[in-house]
């Protein structure tokens, strides 16, 4: 390339003379550039989602005042009516004082039946297509609870097999969340009952929290989240399981929205066979205070040193 | 002034509008397969994530792959800057410029492929200090964020400096640039080291989880961007930009050599203490080498490790000493680096996931036109930077000629 | 093409109208005929309402369960025989598989067909279950009284005046077959079809992880 400059200045030297680029040549050349430019962009025309400038605007689910909740709150509710036609209700229930929220699932009794699964779904208004799921059941062999070789793909008349047991995983609510730590933006974070939520409107959809997970508890929104009028659930918590944004990483909150309001999660009252304990852990009266005291429990990689508060038992 | 910065705008715009035909058709191919690039890149923001290979199980493909090598790229010119500042070396004093022009053009790449990742890229404001939130000093992204961009800062002003210095025909001011020099000096493990706590800090993730990762990155880097060096210098050489001086390319062998040899020997000592334990954290890299039944990775990894062998042997041997071959040696350390510190560091890390699930990696054609395209501009900013320095550097464009 | 316009040694115009005007269509044909290239998700299935719909474990399954209307109707002409183990005549869907519990007047009382067999000569009213199960299952009982065992519904924080829901062991375990035997079950997930996904052999052996030596042939 440089050669060209070399005789261009050798010639510059001996005639006084620059290599010049017609003025014409260049604006069509600019013309040219911008025009490709312009076209390469146009798939922006069909984007799926283009936040507004209010939500563009938006500030850190903490820094909001009561007023700028109520107004997000009325522009969302609006929203979901304008796209579903259904008319939901976001709450945004605040942590009850003195309560920290545990579970305690019991192996010995899971058939895997994978209802709890689709409970879940039902609550939390996930993306039905691609699938998300929080609770990933696993069939395990027996003589092991070597994950890897653990069954998530077997089929409906397997379950309830006594030849195997049945081990459901979600998000474990840990008190030392790896997830929480690496997020750069501080998306998502421990509430003061124990459940760590992510802020939909903040997340910057890096991924750094599901690389993160031991528990592979995250899921991602990859494409926009679809789901029908007919399954949407109108009772909606602003950190739980309002619809999500293409782009955001969503998970388990204990389905915050019914359980701080003194219900039981989704998930639990629909397991047929009660292997599932939900509960206040700070009540020494509670359920899963009164296994964990009088059972044999273990978390799931406790070697992570993620100390989570979803406990797993092989009781009777 | 004004007078005097519109003749420096003028200068440089002719510097890189002009030239001959094989540079035009080079700038016109990237630009090209740049546009290429942001045209895919436009798909995947109007149509999200799901444009690419990556999933709930392999949450990070491609782009961060390349991010990871291409920290290294940029890290890796501080090897040329070392002999030059610090062992006072005449002839690599002379093309040190190049190396950290690469080094710009490499972290504007790392940076154009974090926001190619991002699921919303339209919030990346959320990561400003003080606007947004900044979760420095937890989160290891935040620190990432913080070295590159100063890097880049670093390098700018340096390069900045000095070619300003020189296109005005002033004197440098030893004590104006080179403190930054060496302040950048330290600066350059510091963002690849960082990159690689990215990853080694995870214990979710037992392939990554281990104290030899950032050695394995910087010793992996010095093989790379030095081999990178060399065959630019090369070729800057073959287009009669300016002249190399044989020794340079045969200190930048050393290092190269030096740094293959020990990148190969932790990497044995990764693999021995993986699979001799047998633990069950070993899965990883025995399903990537293809124990585990069918590993899309797997010949890549093969070919990796045979290119970095092959190439230390060239190394190694007085076949060194053949231009060809050293080309040749240069090309399979970069190719085999990048797969191995892409494809076998970044996504074996996945594979399985934290609960023993097994999804292979597989990118789509927009992925990897986005990386096409992302490289494309990078070279292509390179290219750019290379068409200005070398004229200043050789002398043949400065201020007091063109000014008349 | 910014770039391109560089007049030195080679014809300006000749590049111009050679390279970087059919580039630039060429490129915006490619532009225009990739066009949007949206992914192509499928619709999904509506789940199916058995798969979220609380109920216990015994379900709806029928084959055991109790007759209904007044037991002394048939069993006040039948001498009862205390060994009886299968159950006879208007019972011929009972199946008793309870473990070594395999007489029916363990548990049911036998001269009062009305009420379940307590200590000695006592009764135990259908009503309360829990009570005749207790005399073998007491920890299990005791457990279920602590809220450890059993399935729970409703609220974990039970206002002033409300009654945790609650069920008894006969609702979620058949008596006569106490293990559960739960049909209904839920699909696996599902993938994009992009994904590579090893799917497991449904049928491996149950036992193979610690049958088999070699870590390779776990996989």
């Amino acid at each position: 390339m440089s050669t060209e400059e070399k005789r261009n200045n050798e010639m510059e030297n001996e005639d006084q003379q620059q290599p010049t680029i017609s003025r014409r040549y260049f604006l069509a050349g600019a013309a040219c550039l911008s025009a490709a430019t312009v076209v390469s962009l146009s798939p922006l025309l069909n984007a799926e989602e283009v936040p507004s400038t209010d939500e563009f605007i938006q500030k850190h689910y903490k820094q909001l005042s009561d007023e700028d909740k109520k107004e997000i709150f009325a522009k969302l509710e609006a929203g979901i009516d304008k796209q579903y036609g259904v008319a939901a209700t976001i709450s945004d229930t605040q942590p009850i004082e003195g309560v920290e929220f545990a579970y305690v699932l019991n192996l010995g009794r899971c058939i895997g039946c994978r209802k709890c699964v689709y409970a879940c779904m039902n609550e939390n208004n996930q993306s039905r297509s691609p699938q998300k799921q929080y609770i990933r059941v696993l069939k395990m062999k027996q003589g092991t609870v070597n994950l890897e070789t653990s069954n998530h793909d077997y089929p409906e008349k397997e379950a309830s097999s006594e030849d195997f047991f049945y081990m459901p995983v979600a998000c474990q609510q840990c008190r030392e969340p790896k997830c929480i730590e690496v997020c750069p933006v501080k998306a998502t974070w421990k509430e003061k009952d124990g459940i760590v939520v992510v802020d939909y409107n903040w997340c910057i959809g890096c991924r750094y929290c599901e690389a993160a997970c031991p528990y592979h508890a995250r899921r991602f929104n990859f494409a926009k989240p679809q789901i029908s009028a007919q399954e949407l659930n109108p009772d909606m918590g602003y950190l739980s399981n309002r619809p999500r944004y293409m782009g955001v990483m969503e998970k388990c909150t204990f389905c915050l929205h019914k359980t701080r309001r003194g219900e039981y999660p989704a998930c639990m009252e629909v397991c047929p066979t009660g292997s599932r304990k939900f509960g206040n852990l700070r009540d020494p009266e509670s359920e899963v205070r009164k296994i964990i005291e009088q059972e044999r429990v273990f978390v799931l990689k406790q070697e992570a040193g993620t100390l989570p508060k979803f406990y797993y038992t092989f009781a009777k | 002034m004004n007078k005097d910065s519109s003749g420096i705008i003028s200068d440089l715009a002719k510097t890189i509008l002009i030239g001959n035909r094989t540079y035009a058709l080079w700038m016109f191919a990237l630009i090209a397969i740049s546009l290429i690039g942001l045209n895919a890149f436009s798909r995947q923001l109007a149509h999200g994530l799901y444009t690419t290979g990556m999933g709930d199980e392999i949450s990070w493909g491609l782009y961060i792959s390349n991010f990871a090598f291409l920290v290294g790229m940029a890290a890796a010119a501080v090897m040329m800057v070392i002999p030059a500042y610090i062992f006072k070396d005449e002839e690599i004093h002379k093309v040190v410029i190049f190396t950290e022009l690469w080094a710009i053009a490499a972290l504007i790449m790392c940076l154009l492929f974090i926001t190619a990742d991002m699921g919303r890229p339209d919030r990346l404001w959320h990561m400003l200090p003080v606007i947004g939130v900044f979760n420095w000093p937890m989160s290891m992204l935040t620190w990432d964020a913080l070295v590159l961009n100063g890097y880049l800062f670093l390098n700018l002003y340096v390069c900045g400096y000095v070619l300003y210095k020189k296109y005005k025909g002033q004197k440098l001011v030893t004590r104006h640039y080179v403190p930054i020099v060496f302040l950048a000096i330290a600066w350059a493990p510091l963002i690849h080291t960082i990159t690689a706590f990215l990853f080694q800090g995870l214990a979710a993730r037992p392939f990554w989880h281990s104290g030899l990762i950032a050695p394995r990155f910087l010793a992996s880097a010095f093989a790379a961007g030095p081999a990178f060096i060399i065959l630019v210098f090369k070729l800057m050489e073959y287009f009669k930009c300016c002249t190399i001086h044989k020794d340079v390319i045969a200190k930048i062998r050393i290092i190269v050599t030096v740094s293959l040899l020990i990148n190969l020997l932790l990497f044995g000592s990764e693999l021995f203490t993986e699979l001799y334990s047998g633990s069950e954290h070993s899965i990883h890299l025995s399903f990537l080498l293809g124990f585990h039944g069918k590993s899309v990775l797997a010949p890549w990894i093969w070919s990796a490790v045979a290119l970095n062998i092959i190439a230390a042997a060239i190394l190694l041997l007085p076949a060194r000493e053949n231009p060809r071959l050293l080309n040749v040696a240069c090309v399979m350390i970069v190719v085999g680096i990048w797969v191995e510190k892409g494809l076998g560091f970044v996504i074996s890390g996945f594979i399985p996931t934290p609960l023993g699930d097994f999804v292979q990696y597989q990118p789509t054609f927009n992925e990897l036109t986005v990386c096409f395209g992302i490289l494309a501009f990078g070279l292509l900013i390179y290219t750019a930077l290379l068409k200005i320095a070398v004229p200043i550097i050789n002398g043949q464009l400065c201020h007091r000629k063109n000014s008349n | 093409m910014g770039k391109n316009k560089k007049k030195s040694h080679f014809n300006q115009g000749e590049f111009w109208k050679k390279i970087i005007l059919p580039g630039t269509g060429i490129l915006i044909l490619i532009f225009f005929l990739w066009g949007d290239n949206k992914p192509e998700i499928p619709e999904a299935a509506p789940l199916n309402a058995e798969w979220y719909t609380p109920e216990t474990a015994r379900g709806e399954i029928l084959v055991n369960t109790v007759m209904p209307g007044n037991c002394f109707i048939c069993h006040s002409v039948q001498i009862p025989d205390p060994e009886l183990i299968r159950p006879q005549f208007a019972h011929p869907t009972v199946k008793l598989d309870h473990g070594v519990n395999d007489r029916c007047y363990n548990c049911h009382h036998i001269y009062n067909r009305d009420s379940l067999a307590g200590d000695g000569e006592t009764t135990i009213p259908f009503a309360t279950p829990e009570k005749l199960c207790a005399r073998c299952h007491g920890i299990i009982v005791r457990d279920w009284l602590a809220g450890t065992h059993g399935l729970r519904q409703g609220r974990w924080m039970i206002k002033a005046g409300e009654e945790p829901v609650n069920f008894t062991c006969t609702e979620c375990h058949d008596p006569h077959s106490p293990k559960f035997k739960y049909k209904i079950a839920a699909p696996a997930p599902t993938w994009p079809d992009k994904t590579l996904r090893k799917v497991r052999h449904p049928n491996d052996d149950p036992k193979s992880a610690y049958l088999t030596e070699s870590i390779q042939e776990r996989f």
